[in-house]
């Protein structure tokens, strides 16, 4: 078997890491040479596993990749630390898949998109729910032109996270309630629906945005864990983007819909006045609901080896996180503020 | 020879609705009316050949002397119409909204005060299923502390703003005075939002709106306002009536610390969905049935009105706040009753 032709180092190989590295291998186009692990329990697992490869603590990422010297950084920490991460490991002369947000705060973002530039490397942003069926199916069809003109577009991370916040949960992730550096889930969550809103928006920059926040749901998340952010774009068409991690029984409900003068795409079908609703069929390459890491890992691997364009690039992740930020600065100040917009 | 002598006013959907209801239930009869369609005139005619019926109202009023006016025209008449009625000594019922605008409100509650008569807003989607199940539910705690609310009106109305359509009703779509959606749809969710949150006033709003659907409203008809209660809790009003659906969307939805109402479902983390059972009192679609029972019972002292003119007030408020955003493109605070 021929050796992989891409070498990588994984920051944080928990869920979402960890299914990059099964993606990784499941292609034989990249081999794990490094990670960065911040749970000894974790590390060992991985020396393990690895053994050739250099298992490290979290504050030894520059060691990392100096010694191991891969040419792909995959990051799937801590949210906050993807944009000093990204910078470091593009500066290292690596291409970087980050898993979604790309950073969290709009001077990272202009950080990384302007490291990008320099080095010339591939910044690909896992937005895995542009995979997935209806969401992305709904995104494709509106982006195709089927509802017509868009007058307003919704999107929605509805998403019960009390087994990721609390210790006795099934799913308990202990950095997302780190009370120093909690998630953010308007970045964390909101940034899938607000990704699909802006694939379909495309060139129409969001003007201005307005957000309003709570955190009164007993979650286990010690900050807001529920957004409500309107925007209006350029063109006069309303967005809204609705988030609540702290949401009683509820998984991953509603998270797109899109009006246009000729059509709506709500639930996975399409609704067209004097017409039947279409249920849109589930294209083959979609998979239903979840996560689809499988196919993030092959079009970052195609877009570093110049297969395909990068379609989850820094604009789309810049931009993303512009409005989150304005919606942060929207919450602070009471107020509507504009949107730094990346061209 | 029933109780109460009713004057409608736009026996048109609504208002012949309403009359129907009155004179199945016997209490009340219509002895009046205020319409403008020369053939809706002309049927009236035929069928209330007693009755008083002209194009002004006040004329009609004074004419016919009614204990009860029923306002189901315009919605922008619903103010000065309605303080005129309570001012010749009527009770009222209006169809949705109660007024629009802040000014109108308060002049609806100090005449009210004042003439002792009873306001009644038909916030008819209270007594729908899965809606007002859910407000219901709501509202007896069923999902403890509330800490987001949402309301929705999505109604395509092609039908009714096309001057072919199927229900094509030409004052809405007045170039001088046309219907404002919020006020008169968003009201419906909104309402419910307010019943639920009863005590807990709604202290600023953010709106945004367009008109980009390409339906015959000259004026928006897309509006999406959110709003802060004092608990902190947040709510959001979100109405389309140009889209494209041909049918009533979602139109309300409930976050509490124990548990999600949304479609129809009660949602808790720690146990399989419910799906709301339908009480007698609630049914599909519009209840104007009973909402004349539970006026005429308002009247009879049999029963509280639920359906207040503080809902009523505290509803146009808040419209009215989201219009003031809309045109300053900032959060604006609302005036609470």
């Amino acid at each position: 078997m021929a050796k992989p032709e891409h070498r990588a180092v994984i920051f944080g190989p928990g869920g979402a890491g960890q299914a990059v590295m099964n993606a990784f291998a499941d292609t034989g186009r990249a081999e794990c040479v490094g990670f960065v692990e911040k749970s000894p329990k974790r590390r060992a697992e991985l020396a393990k596993a690895y053994p050739d490869a250099l298992v490290c603590e979290e504050t030894e990422l520059a060691r990392v990749l100096a010694e191991a010297k891969p040419d792909l950084f995959v990051d799937a920490g801590p949210d906050h630390l993807h944009g000093p991460n990204t910078i470091l490991a593009l500066q290292h002369g690596c291409h970087v898949l980050i898993e979604k947000p790309m950073c969290t705060c709009i001077g990272d973002a202009k950080a990384i998109v302007a490291a990008e530039r320099k080095t010339g490397k591939v910044v690909t942003v896992d937005y895995t729910m542009r995979y997935s069926h209806p969401w992305g199916t709904m995104m494709e069809a509106a982006k195709a032109g089927r509802v017509g003109e868009i007058f307003y577009v919704g999107g929605a991370y509805i998403h019960d996270m009390w087994d990721i916040y609390n210790p006795s949960g099934s799913e308990y992730t202990a950095w997302r309630s780190d009370p120093e550096h909690p998630q953010n889930i308007l970045f964390g969550g909101g940034v899938h629906p607000l990704d699909m809103i802006l694939v379909i928006m495309d060139d129409v920059p969001v003007t201005s945005v307005h957000c309003a926040a709570n955190d009164l749901a007993q979650s286990g998340l010690p900050d807001n864990d529920l957004y409500i952010l309107t925007m209006t774009f350029a063109n006069g068409a309303l967005g809204k983007i609705f988030v609540s991690a702290g949401c009683n029984g509820w998984d991953f409900g509603k998270m797109l819909e899109v009006y246009g003068r000729e059509g709506t795409l709500y639930d996975g079908k399409l609704y067209r006045r004097y017409k039947d609703p279409e249920e849109l069929p589930q294209p083959a390459e979609k998979s239903r609901m979840g996560h689809s890491w499988i196919n993030t890992v092959v079009d970052f691997l195609d877009a570093v080896d110049g297969v395909k364009p990068n379609e989850m690039n820094t604009t789309f992740a810049a931009r993303n996180v512009a409005i989150c930020d304005a919606a942060m600065k929207s919450i602070a100040s009471g107020h509507v503020e504009k949107v730094d917009w990346f061209v | 020879m029933a109780k109460h002598r009713a004057l409608i006013i736009g026996p048109g959907g609504a208002g012949t609705a309403v009359m129907n209801e009155m004179e199945a239930d016997g209490r009340a009869e219509p002895i009046a009316f205020v319409e403008t369609r020369e053939e809706r005139i002309k049927e009236l005619k035929e069928k209330y050949p007693d009755a008083v019926i002209g194009t002004d109202f006040a004329k009609v009023l004074a004419e016919s002397k009614p204990d009860v006016v029923v306002d189901a025209g315009p919605d922008f008449l619903h103010g000065p119409q309605c303080l005129a009625a309570l001012e010749a000594g009527c009770h009222v019922l209006i169809e949705k909204p109660m007024a629009t605008s802040l000014e109108d409100a308060q002049k609806l509650r100090e005449a009210e005060e004042r003439t002792g008569k009873i306001i009644m807003v038909d916030y008819t989607m209270r007594y729908s299923h899965p809606w007002g199940t859910m407000m219901e539910a709501a509202k007896a705690g069923k999902i403890g502390k509330i800490f987001y609310l949402a309301g929705f009106y999505i109604h395509d109305m092609w039908n009714w703003y096309d001057k072919d359509g199927e229900y094509t009703t030409p004052w809405r779509i007045d170039k001088d005075n046309p219907q404002n959606i919020l006020f008169g749809g968003g009201c419906h969710g909104l309402d419910m939002v307010l019943y639920v949150m009863e005590d807990d006033p709604v202290t600023e709003v953010y709106c945004c709106g367009n008109s980009l659907s390409g339906s015959d409203m000259p004026i928006q008809d897309c509006f999406l306002v959110s709003m802060k209660f004092e608990s902190g809790a947040v709510g959001k009003v979100m109405v389309t009536s140009g889209c494209n659906r041909g049918d009533f969307g979602e139109m309300f939805e409930a976050y509490g610390t124990d548990g999600t109402l949304v479609d129809g479902k009660l949602l808790c983390r720690t146990a399989d969905p419910v799906e709301l059972e339908q009480s007698e009192k609630i049914q599909e679609g519009h209840g104007w049935n009973l909402t004349v029972k539970d006026f005429l019972d308002v009247l009879d002292g049999k029963r509280d009105n639920w359906m207040n003119s503080t809902f009523g007030a505290r509803n146009v408020a808040i419209c009215d706040a989201a219009m003031k955003s809309l045109a300053s493109g900032k959060v604006e605070k609302v005036t609470w009753f």
